[in-house]
């Protein structure tokens, strides 16, 4: 009777000791997959991001070129399911500048880019870009 | 009711029990298992460490390329000389991207640092340590950044590409 006791212990102990090691295993694994999921995700996310704002330069000189630089708000259409895109227009801080600002939402993250046209003759030519994505 | 003296008494005749070559077997089979657990445990420790290095060179290059990417949107012009080093022309300045040695590698295949620069002087987060080796290209309004992880045993090369939507503007055929 006394020897069943301590083999049920030992085994119990055993089975604790097995199963706080698996335990700790899948944790450290789940956290591993979460953290590489999230890096994916967050990749796909900003290079459609990339994408969307590299489109939104061209539309902003089409539109400075067709319509001026009257400061305005012009949200754009994207064939992206799921993302919007908005372009603000401004006057600069030297003159003969206009700053453009187009902002994106995919993916529940907002990316940024703040494009300096500089006006040129009769057209306006994009001088500086600056791009603000998630990280 | 059993007594201490039966307890103590020792086994009989004919009773099966362990011989000594049982016991030689035993210890020899447990020496091998033993043997074995120990070069997986030793194998499973350096396989998590790598894993955990690699990971945070990955962290490291996902830091750069971001960084890299962010530099040459803007740029209006970007150049690879003769060392290799790539030049991006920026409003703040000259900004430069050089890969040089690390000071203290620590993983196999990750022995270089890339550097970057603005007018000469290091700016805030300005190197990334442990890198493979790498290369700077430029062709048109695109500048790629070409790992060669085969040294570190990950296969061949690795390429980001970054492009300048100024350059895409100015170029001939570009946008207006």
């Amino acid at each position: 009777m006394k020897c069943h006791a301590r083999s049920r212990g030992t085994a119990l102990m055993m089975a604790l000791v097995m199963m706080a090691l698996v335990g700790a295993a899948v944790a450290a694994l789940t956290v591993a997959f979460a953290a590489d999921a999230h890096r994916t995700r967050m990749a796909r996310i900003t290079a459609q991001q990339r994408q969307l704002l590299l489109a939104a330069t061209v539309m902003a000189g089409d539109e400075l070129q067709a319509h001026g630089a009257a400061p305005r708000n012009l949200p754009l259409a994207t064939p992206v399911a799921g993302s919007t895109l908005t372009l603000s227009i401004a006057p600069g801080q030297e003159g003969a500048t206009t700053i453009v600002t187009a902002r994106c939402m995919y993916g529940g993250s907002a990316g940024t880019e703040t494009l300096t046209y500089r006006q040129n003759g009769g057209s306006w030519r994009l001088s500086d870009a600056r791009l603000r994505l998630p990280p | 009711m059993r007594t201490g003296s039966e307890e103590l008494r020792p086994a009989k005749r004919g009773v099966p029990g362990f011989v000594l070559m049982e016991l030689l077997i035993a210890l020899v089979l447990l020496a091998v298992f033993m043997i074995i657990i120990t070069q997986v445990f030793v194998l499973a420790t350096r396989a998590h460490r790598d894993s955990i290095r690699r990971t945070a060179q990955v962290s490291r290059v996902d830091s750069a390329v971001r960084r890299l990417r962010e530099d040459v949107w803007g740029a209006p012009a970007a150049t690879v000389d003769a060392q290799g080093e790539l030049h991006v022309t920026r409003a703040e300045g000259e900004v430069v991207w050089r890969v040089g040695p690390a000071p203290a590698p620590v993983l196999r295949g990750a022995e270089y640092r890339l550097e970057r620069t603005i007018n000469g002087a290091r700016a805030d987060q300005a190197s990334w340590n442990g890198l493979p080796a790498a290369t700077f290209s430029v062709s048109g309004q695109v500048v790629t950044l070409t790992f060669h992880t085969g040294a570190a045993g990950l296969g061949g090369d690795e390429s980001v590409s970054a492009i300048s939507p100024v350059m895409l503007q100015a170029s001939p055929g570009g946008a207006p």
